[in-house]
């Protein structure tokens, strides 16, 4: 109880280094800083594989349309050969592909997110799916 | 001499520190996020001009494809002033018929945006 109290009042006085203070409040800054990076990349790139998603359901629809002796999953790899050389996503795969009820194209593309900062070494898959129909 | 005494000086106030810290610190913050913000909003913005331009050539692929994107480049503020370039490919070569395979990428300074599709 006693020491307690004496380590209480030591709170009172000023000394000590200000340098870890200030450190700590760095730190902290750099964190709040990598963070909203990471975040606003990862939200972008979210985004880019959404609109890929869509465009590559809707053109497959439509390679769908006017080869209709031709199955999904052929038409699906030629248009794969013609966009993977476009995009500069990192392990960029089309999971997968169907047609549901005969009409309706579905598909499912996936990325590897790298974090954009050195320091932060995180990784993530993005998969987002995308119908057409 | 009068700074270095002021510099190894104990005396001070804490709260007028903290503050002009807390000013510089979070003041470093807010203009990062508008800057990261404002860049996030152009690429989203040059995403739907690719998107829209590449959606309405497909539609009318006899049409001009950069009469496209500046009819929808004038509708985007942010955009309005930019110099963009863009490149277009198509598979195979023609441009115009059914089946072809069409790509664009639009660039405004280090912003990149890319769209395709399939004229039908």
């Amino acid at each position: 109880m006693q020491r307690l109290s004496v380590s209480f009042l030591s709170f009172e006085k000023e000394k000590g280094s200000g340098l870890v203070w200030f450190i700590s409040l760095l730190a902290l800054i750099s964190v709040l800083i990598g963070t909203l990076v990471s975040a606003s990349s990862q939200f972008l790139l979210a985004r880019q594989v959404t609109d890929f998603s869509e465009q590559y359901v809707l053109s497959l629809k439509t390679l769908l349309n006017q080869n209709p002796s031709l199955t999904i999953e052929t038409l699906s790899q030629r248009l794969s050969s013609q966009v993977a050389s476009n995009y500069r996503f990192q392990n960029l795969s089309i999971k997968s592909v169907s047609l549901e009820k005969g009409r309706t194209v579905h598909a499912v593309a996936c990325v590897t997110w790298r974090a954009p900062i050195v320091f932060v070494d995180g990784s993530r898959e993005i998969c987002e799916e995308a119908y057409a129909r | 001499m009068k700074l270095i005494r002021l510099l190894s000086d104990e005396d001070g106030n804490i709260l007028l520190e903290a503050v002009a810290f807390t000013t510089l610190a979070f003041g470093l913050i807010l203009t990062l996020g508008i800057d990261l913000f404002q860049l996030e909003r152009r690429q989203i913005g040059l995403e739907q001009l690719a998107r829209n331009s590449t959606r309405f050539f497909l539609l009318n692929p006899e049409s001009d494809f950069s009469e496209a994107i500046s009819t929808f480049q004038e509708l985007d503020s942010q955009l309005q002033d930019d110099q963009l370039k863009f490149s277009i490919k198509c598979q195979p070569t023609d441009c115009d018929s059914s089946g072809t395979f069409v790509s664009l990428e639009i660039t405004s300074g280090d912003n990149v945006a890319k769209a395709f599709g399939v004229i039908p």
